[in-house]
Order: C-alpha cells, then sequence, then structure tokens
C-alpha cells in the first residue's frame, strides 16, 4: 500500500485521535509508520537516523493533529509534508547535502539488530545506486519506488508537473539502468 | 525542453509501470506495448527498486512510538485544546482591537488640530458625525464653541483665522435664534462665548498683520451685528475698551474684564492692555474722546466704526435721534 493511499476507516481513526483515542492513535502510526520510514530511510541512508526522524514526524502529527484539515489535502499527503520538512530541517542542522552519503562511503548503513539479513542488503544496495542520480531524480525514484506513491502523488508531493515528473523518472531508470549494468 | 523521443520514450515507460503496479509481469506488458521493447532494462530496473518497499520499521520502533504518541495525547488531553477556530476569532479581535486603538489615538492626536494641520480633516470627520447626533440647538452651540477655540488657539500661534472666527460666529447666531424661541439653560454659554468673542476680537484686529486685519474686522462687525440678539442696541456694540469712561455702562466692562482673558499669543504680540495703545499704532487710532459730552455721561461714546480711523477726523458723532 502506499505511503498516500487512505485508508476506508481514516476519517474515523483522525477524529478518534484527536480526542486520545489509543487505538485510532496506533491505527494511524501502523498504517503509515512504514511508507514515512522508508522514505527517510532513503533520503538519509541510515536505519538509525530514520528512526529517530520517523518518530519526530509522528510526534509532530500529534501535536498538529487538532490544527489539521481536510481542505483537498489528503492525510498521507499531510502526513508526507511533516517529513519532507524534518528531512530539511535534518540536513540543515547537519549543513550537508544529500548528494553525499552520510557516513556510508565505507561501512555502509549502520546495522541494527533485528532487521533481516536480506532487507539490509536490499537497502545497501539501493541507497548506493541512488547515490549516482540527482537530488530530484533520487526523490521521484524513492516517492515512486520505495514509498509506492502514484505519479500524480508524487508530481503533487514535489510540486511539479506531472510531465516533469515522467521526464525525471525516466533519466532516473535509465542511469540506474546503466549503474546497475556496470556493477553486475 | 525535452525532446519529443523522450517524451514518447517517457510515456511509454509510464503506461508500462502502471500495468506492472496492476500485478501484470513483463511479457504481458511488452505484448502490450511492443514499442516499449527497448525500454526493458528500465523497466527491470523499476522492478528491482520496488524490492525496496519490503523493508519496514522495525516492530519494537514502532511500538515505542505509538506508546509515545499515546502518552503525549494523555497529557494533551489534561490541557485545554484551543481550536483554530478560537484562534482565528481571537486574532480577529486582537486586530480589532488594535484598530480601534489606533483610531481612537489619531482622533485623540486630532483633536487639538488645526486648519492646514494633516489631521484637521480627522477631526471635521468625527465632529460630523457627534453633530449628526445632538440636537440642533446644541449643536450650533457646540460648533461655535469649537470653531472659536479653534481661532483662539491659532492666534496664540501667530496664526490669524478670519474664517474661523466667521464660522463660529454664523453658528453662534443660528444657536441664538434656537434661543429666542426656547430658552434653556445653555443662555449662559452664549452670552458667555459672545462677550469673549467680542474682547478677543478687539484685541486681534490691533494685533494682527495688516494683510488679515480687515478680515478681522470683518469679523468684528458681524460680531457687532448679533449685539440685538444678546440684549445689546446693535448700533453700540460693546463699549470699547480704556476709554476712560464713566463707570456706567461699567459694569459690562467689568463683568468682560473679570470673565475673559487674553489668550497667550495675543499678549506675546504686544496685544495692548485695556489701557495703552499698541506701539506703531498710535498714528491710526482715532482720537476717542476724554469724557461724555454733556447730558450724556451715563451713555456709552459712540464707537469709531473700523476703517475710518484714519485721518482723526474727530469723534464720531452719536446718532441722531440717540442721546
Amino acid at each position: 500500500m502506499g505511503l498516500l493511499t487512505p485508508h476506508p476507516e481514516e476519517k474515523r481513526w483522525i477524529a478518534r485521535a484527536r480526542k486520545g483515542d489509543p487505538e485510532a492513535i496506533a491505527a494511524l502510526y501502523q498504517h503509515y509508520a512504514d511508507g514515512i520510514y522508508r522514505y527517510l530511510l532513503y533520503r538519509v541512508g541510515d536505519a538509525e537516523l530514520a528512526e529517530d526522524l520517523t518518530a519526530d514526524v509522528f510526534l509532530k502529527m500529534m501535536e498538529d493533529l487538532p490544527r489539521y484539515e481536510e481542505r483537498g489535502l489528503p492525510f498521507g499527503a499531510w502526513l508526507f509534508r511533516i517529513a519532507r520538512a524534518r528531512l530539511i530541517d535534518h540536513w540543515r542542522r547537519q549543513h550537508r547535502r544529500p548528494t553525499v552519503a552520510l557516513d556510508n562511503t565505507e561501512t555502509g548503513p549502520q546495522p541494527i539488530q533485528d532487521i533481516p539479513e536480506d532487507e539490509i542488503a536490499t537497502s545497501e544496495m539501493i541507497e548506493r545506486a541512488l547515490r549516482v542520480l540527482t537530488e530530484e531524480q533520487r526523490e521521484v525514484v524513492v516517492l515512486r519506488f520505495l514509498v509506492g506513491m502514484s505519479l500524480e502523488e508524487v508530481a503533487r508531493a514535489m510540486g511539479k508537473s506531472i510531465g516533469a515528473v515522467k521526464a525525471l523518472q525516466h533519466r532516473a531508470l535509465a542511469a540506474l539502468a546503466r549503474y546497475l549494468e556496470k556493477t553486475r | 525542453m525535452i525532446p519529443s523521443e523522450d517524451a514518447r520514450e517517457a510515456e511509454i515507460l509510464e503506461r508500462c509501470l502502471r500495468r506492472l503496479e496492476q500485478g501484470a509481469d513483463l511479457e504481458v506488458c511488452l505484448r502490450e506495448f511492443p514499442e516499449a521493447a527497448p525500454l526493458l532494462p528500465l523497466l527491470k530496473t523499476a522492478l528491482w527498486l520496488r524490492k525496496g518497499q519490503e523493508v519496514s520499521l522495525r516492530p519494537q520502533a514502532l511500538q515505542r512510538m505509538i506508546r509515545q504518541g499515546q502518552l503525549y495525547a494523555s497529557r494533551a488531553k489534561a490541557r485545554p485544546v484551543v481550536s483554530p477556530l478560537t484562534f482565528r476569532w481571537a486574532g480577529a479581535l486582537v486586530a480589532l482591537l488594535g484598530l480601534i486603538l489606533v483610531a481612537l489615538s489619531v482622533v485623540s492626536a486630532a483633536e487639538a488640530s488645526l486648519p492646514d494641520e494633516p489631521l484637521y480633516p480627522v477631526k471635521r470627520a468625527v465632529e460630523g458625525l457627534l453633530a449628526a447626533a445632538m440636537p440642533p440647538e446644541e449643536r450650533a452651540l457646540w460648533l461655535a464653541e469649537r470653531r472659536w477655540e479653534e481661532f483662539e488657539n491659532a492666534a496664540a500661534q501667530g496664526r490669524w483665522l478670519p474664517a474661523l472666527a466667521e464660522e463660529s460666529l454664523h453658528h453662534l447666531e443660528e444657536a441664538a435664534r434656537f434661543e429666542g424661541e426656547r430658552p434653556s439653560p445653555q443662555q449662559a454659554r452664549l452670552r458667555a462665548l459672545y462677550e469673549r468673542q467680542g474682547v478677543i476680537l478687539e484685541q486681534a484686529v490691533r494685533a494682527a498683520p495688516p494683510e488679515t486685519r480687515s478680515e478681522l474686522a470683518r469679523a468684528q462687525r458681524a460680531w457687532a451685528q448679533l449685539a440685538r440678539m444678546f440684549g445689546q442696541p446693535e448700533e453700540e456694540g460693546p463699549p470699547l475698551p480704556g476709554e476712560g469712561s464713566p463707570p456706567s455702562p461699567a459694569p459690562t466692562a467689568e463683568i468682560l474684564r473679570e470673565r475673559t482673558r487674553t489668550p497667550p499669543g495675543l499678549e506675546r504680540r504686544g496685544t495692548p492692555s485695556l489701557e495703552r495703545t499698541p506701539p506703531g499704532l498710535e498714528k491710526r487710532e482715532t482720537p476717542r474722546p476724554q469724557r461724555s459730552p454733556p447730558g450724556q455721561e451715563r451713555r456709552s461714546t459712540p464707537r469709531t466704526p473700523p476703517g475710518q480711523q484714519d485721518g482723526g477726523k474727530g469723534p464720531a458723532q452719536t446718532p441722531p435721534g440717540r442721546r
């Protein structure tokens, strides 16, 4: 299920979560946590850091939940905006640009206990491959293929036209295909 | 600009990707879109990337986050929550209060303004609103007092504004007419203002520069013509100061001296005291009789009309028929 795919019960969850219903809060977390985590993981390249940032995003969600109003902006899209803002804030504090991997040039992402080996391998490989892309190409690939957004959702999230996103997607996949051909 | 060939390829690529997302495999996709054959490496890359969706948040981390969120919610419940609507209303109220405060400040600052000053139109506008709510008789007197106050304040600054004096007299006349129809407690205010105007105009005519003196004299004449409304003979007008006249009608002069006070500005400009001619003006003064003609001690000596003081033609004659 993609990041922005709303659950049929979502509106009820939101209304009850506003009142402090623990079950509704848990339901929102469970529905969106993986997508947010994957987005942050493939943007920062560090699982532990991605977990911390994900926790910040959902805490911010709880703070702003009373003020959320669905005016053409679905809850998932609203949550993604929080995640993106948190990521940018993280980069500003780190004084780094995302084109350079964070401490992963030699050791790779920090291993965390309880993560399956194959998942670590997959995420490591993908994270290395993403380094060959430009910032915008990486954003499209992460949102479209790793988080699971539709083309229209990616376009809205990035503030670009659908045609522009298609072009970025085409060039990104072509660059990744060339990279994978060389590394095999 | 994207070359048309690239745009076509991008479009075909997107169609294939959608078919793959719907569950079709590569073979089905290529059968449906034969033109996508050159894009096979890209489609394979996309399928490989989708494996990244198998990565998920550690269950322990997820549970920790859920507990954190639930704890936050339980604490927030104990705190009063201000809804967005309340914020908006509060913001609007603060903005409105700020606007009212600014408006009151402007109105307050405008109250002391005079003609040709930036805030004077504001003063007049507010005055118009307030006056509209007043009874006509009260309004006329109020406006007369306000215009006269402005005239005196301007004079204190060395600005002579005969138009203000005339406007005040116009309102005074209007107020006096109402008073004539239906006497009211405002009679004392009317009279006090009239008497004050007479004294001040007298002094103003003497102290003002030549370019405004004629207009002030005209205002003074207009004032004199109102005398009948206040129980005085029109032709005589108020008694001249410093004449050395006998005590009667000295009570009027006494009352004037007691009731009126020369504005500071007029004093600074060398407004002569009632007993002294201002310097530089002696030659323009018509010599006044030192004593009343025999048989007319009780009447005030007629005053030389303004504009006829030059030439020293002697004291004005008592009008025929009057003693």
